[in-house]
C-alpha cells in the first residue's frame, strides 16, 4: 500500500462550481478510495446533485496541502484545491461518481480493495467535486483519502 | 432519512460502497474501461455492458463498448502529456 493523505475543502454549493479537487503529479497515480461529503450550514431540505469528474487542468482555488494520515510520510507529491474561482477543465462525460443528496444527510462512498479511482501520473490533470444540480446552495464539506 | 438508493442491487463482488448517514445503503461497481463507479439498480432500464476479454463490467457508456482497460487510457493521457512536454522544449 502506498503513502496514505486526506484533503478536505469547503464552500458554497453554487451550481457549476467545483467544491475540492486532487491534482496529480507527473510521478504518481494518486488513488481515491474514501470520499465524504455534509454540510455544516444550519439544517435546511435543500437537494443537491454533485459529480466527481477528471480534468485535465485544475482551474484556479485555495490551495489545500494534503496531510499525510501516517505522521511519519513525507509531504505528498500531489496537491488539491478548494472553493474554485476559476473552474477545471473537466472532460466531457469522464464522470467517476455521480450522487444526489440532501443537504441533512452525510454522504460517504468507500472503495472495496481493488475499486480506487486513479488519477494520471500527469502535472496538473486530477478529478474534481463539482455541483451540477442544487436547489437551494448552502455550505458543503468534502473530505477525501487517497494514496500516492 | 429515506432511502435514496431504492432498488439498489447488493453484489456479490461489489467495487465500492455508500453510505448515508452511515448505514450502507447501496453497493457500486467499477466499470473496467473508464473507471467509473455506478450503482446497479433492478429494473432501471439503464444499459450496462460486460466486457468479454477483461471478464468484467461496463458502465454501458457506448464509449466503453470496446476494449480500452482503464490501465491503457490512463497510459494514453501520460503520453500525451509527455509529448506535449517535449514539443514545448524545442
Ligand atoms: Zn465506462
Ligand atoms: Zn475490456
Amino acid at each position: 500500500m502506498g503513502k496514505r493523505y486526506s484533503i478536505d475543502g469547503r464552500d458554497t454549493n453554487t451550481l457549476n462550481t467545483t467544491i475540492l479537487a486532487l491534482i496529480s503529479a507527473a510521478t504518481i497515480r494518486p488513488k481515491i478510495y474514501d470520499l465524504i461529503m455534509g454540510s455544516d450550514d444550519t439544517p435546511a431540505d435543500n437537494a443537491a446533485e454533485y459529480v466527481l469528474q477528471r480534468f485535465t487542468a485544475p482551474g484556479t482555488s485555495t490551495s489545500v496541502t494534503p496531510q499525510p494520515l501516517d505522521p511519519a510520510d513525507p509531504a505528498a507529491l500531489a496537491s488539491a484545491g478548494e472553493a474554485h474561482s476559476a473552474e477545471p477543465t473537466y472532460t466531457a462525460n469522464q464522470i467517476l461518481l455521480q450522487w444526489a443528496q440532501n443537504q441533512r444527510a452525510t454522504f460517504r462512498w468507500v472503495a472495496a480493495p481493488g475499486g480506487e479511482i486513479v488519477l494520471p501520473a500527469s502535472a496538473n490533470n486530477g478529478a474534481g467535486v463539482q455541483v451540477i444540480t442544487v436547489t437551494g446552495a448552502v455550505n458543503v464539506n468534502c473530505c477525501v483519502h487517497y494514496e500516492e | 432519512m429515506e432511502n435514496i438508493f431504492p432498488g439498489a442491487k447488493l453484489e456479490r463482488k461489489p467495487s465500492g460502497a455508500i453510505m448515508v448517514d452511515g448505514v450502507e445503503v447501496a453497493h457500486t461497481m467499477q466499470c473496467c474501461h473508464c473507471g467509473k463507479h455506478f450503482i446497479s439498480v433492478k429494473g432501471s432500464g439503464i444499459r450496462r455492458g460486460f466486457c468479454l476479454r477483461c471478464h468484467k463490467i461496463t458502465c454501458g457508456d457506448p464509449g466503453c463498448d470496446a476494449c480500452i482497460p482503464a490501465e491503457m487510457k490512463l497510459e494514453i493521457i501520460e503520453n500525451q502529456e509527455t509529448r506535449r512536454i517535449i514539443i514545448a522544449e524545442r
